[in-house]
């Protein structure tokens, strides 16, 4: 089965052709940056207006790159759920007039979901149940994935994403937008062990997650060299930012391991791509009785080959009929559990 | 041709399928906010009611504008993806245009009024010289609907104003002649016409796709870098 996917979550315009869920025939990913760079971030307005300009361009750029006719193109998905409503609705008006035109299933997925299966798309044969902890800048996740689309909530940020944190942090130092990688790159370079600053929450036994605690902490420090008009040491506090975040990622996949007798972690997301994070939870796993998968980096960050990968392992039969309300949500539960995943405080 | 109109700049969304001789289907539906919900409804339900499936059409037009920038860029979007799957061209159309044609001939100094948020409408004068060629087409003032009472005194308007805009001003307004497009002939059926026209006047290519007006938007990015 080929299936061609669009996601629009955020501020990147992604369309990707996959056949059987782990064949990618194409994968094309476009970034507005103008607006990023000149706000400093996302601005969710100028975002859609973006992916209303580069939708059909990408389309075209992944049957080009795939050799695929649109005719042959045997089933759609989209990304619906979770992310900036402008942006989405902008993919899931395009997946609807595709579904109309070629009369083709149109398949809605959960964004979050869609990282759960990027880990599948270049290991499809990932035992199920296993241990999903998905980081990012929007979601910051521990799961245990019991089957396709069934989930168990095992943790989840009661604050911000790491991945928020890492930008925050990058803008901070002036480092630009997506902050993820630069701080990557600098912290390699420096010392973690420069500043001590707060692992919240690590020793409290449970997988959830706090990082503006965090957040608040290596902001003053970079402050503190600011009023004192002293250069900032910006590789040391990147390295022991960096470790913090590491630290605690790594404590709460043990606790989740532990908790749940799982042998096997999948890692995605955005902070997924982080060296440090890879190095450690690899390194960890012959220790802990689990081995850890990540995708590969290109499949980390924002991409529509998650979402094909997803709606094929979760079949066609959810495909939704082009005259049922098939509308976007910012924020929606994921798979069968009933609750809420935004970052922010969602509890109760 | 058959034409596929679409228009989702208002409250109440509309499609239209048009022969060479004139409108064969029209579906209107109240959008509710939800252009997004409603888009491929209306666009399924005009296509059965026409009889005509969707790999027949050979023509696309769609409203860009003004009007709720959530329900042009869901038409838009929707316009130029059929466009590519369908290989067609697709044509815009302003509401303004709409407006022009709704004037009877020889009338002038009337005023188009079209609602765009909750606080804010796009005015334009309106005459009955050269309606289909948008270049023709009246500057356009943004203005806050609390301003719009003096403006429309003693004249004639056709409004596309929620329900409770227009409620208010024709009870503030007594010597106006306040037309509700809500009682006209839908803009996706007039829309059809002028995109006819339009193409005789001159064709485009299938490729170019069709952007949103968003009037009343502050200025925006000039340029897109794209990274990918």
């Amino acid at each position: 089965m080929i299936v061609m996917a669009i996601e629009t979550a955020c501020d990147d315009t992604a369309v990707a052709i996959v056949r059987d869920g782990h064949d990618v025939l194409s994968s094309v990913v476009i970034t507005e940056m103008v607006a990023q760079e000149r706000f400093g971030g996302i601005v969710p307005e100028l975002a859609a207006r973006a992916q209303l300009e580069l939708l059909t361009p990408a389309i075209e750029q992944a049957l080009a790159e795939a050799s695929v006719q649109l005719t042959q193109i045997d089933a759609l998905a989209v990304n619906n759920r979770h992310g900036l409503l402008r942006s989405i609705t902008v993919g899931v008006a395009a997946a609807k007039a595709l579904s109309l035109a070629l009369n083709i299933p149109l398949m809605p997925i959960h964004h979050i979901e869609g990282h759960v299966y990027s880990a599948l798309i270049e290991n499809p044969g990932i035992p199920w149940p296993h241990v999903c902890l998905t980081v990012a800048g929007g979601h910051n996740l521990l799961l245990q994935a019991n089957s396709h689309g069934e989930y168990q909530l095992l943790g989840r940020t009661l604050d911000d994403a790491a991945g928020e944190v890492y930008d925050k942090l990058a803008r901070r130092l002036g480092l630009g937008f997506p902050g993820g990688l630069q701080i990557d790159r600098l912290a390699a370079k420096g010392d973690p062990n420069a500043f001590a600053l707060p692992r919240p929450m690590i020793g409290d036994g449970t997988c959830d997650f706090s990082f503006s605690g965090l957040k608040t902490a290596v902001t003053r420090l970079v402050d503190d060299f600011v009023d004192a008009s002293k250069p900032i040491p910006a590789e040391d506090i990147a390295a022991s930012f960096q470790a913090a975040v590491v630290d605690v990622l790594a404590a709460k996949v043990l606790v989740a391991v532990r908790q749940v007798n799982s042998s096997v972690v999948t890692v995605t997301g955005g902070v997924a791509a982080n060296s440090e994070l890879r190095s450690r939870l690899s390194k960890m796993g012959p220790d802990h009785d689990f081995e850890a998968f990540f995708p590969s980096l290109r499949y980390c960050t924002d991409n529509a080959a998650m979402i094909a990968c997803a709606a094929h392992h979760l079949g066609i039969e959810h495909a939704a009929g082009i005259n049922e309300a098939l509308d976007a949500s910012s924020n929606a539960p994921l798979g069968n559990l009933g609750v809420l995943y935004s970052s922010k405080k969602q509890r109760g | 041709m058959l034409t596929l109109s679409l228009d989702l700049a208002g409250e109440i969304g509309s499609a239209t399928i048009s022969s060479d001789v004139g409108p064969l289907a029209t579906v209107e539906l109240h959008l509710q906010k939800k252009p997004l919900r409603h888009c491929a409804r209306l666009i399924d339900g005009v296509t059965k009611l026409a009889d005509v499936p969707v790999k027949r059409i050979e023509r696309l037009c769609t409203i860009t504008g003004p009007g709720s920038w959530t329900g042009l860029r869901v038409a838009a979007v929707t316009v130029n993806t059929l466009s590519i799957a369908l290989q067609v061209p697709v044509i815009a159309v302003n509401l303004f245009e709409v407006f022009q044609a709704y004037m009877t001939p020889g009338e002038s100094n009337a005023l188009g009024v079209v609602q765009v948020s909750h606080n804010q409408v796009c005015v334009a004068t309106l005459g009955s010289t050269a309606p289909y060629r948008s270049q023709e087409l009246p500057e356009v003032s943004v203005l806050r609907i609390c301003s719009l009472a003096s403006l429309l005194e003693g004249r004639k308007a056709i409004l596309a104003v929620n329900s409770s805009t227009f409620d208010t001003l024709r009870g503030q307004l007594v010597e106006a002649a306040l037309v509700d497009t809500r009682h006209l002939p839908r803009p996706s059926i007039i829309a059809a016409d002028i995109a006819a026209k339009k193409w005789q006047a001159g064709p485009s290519h299938w490729a170019t796709p069709v952007r949103p007006l968003y009037i009343g938007s502050p200025p925006t990015v000039p340029e897109h870098t794209l990274e990918g």
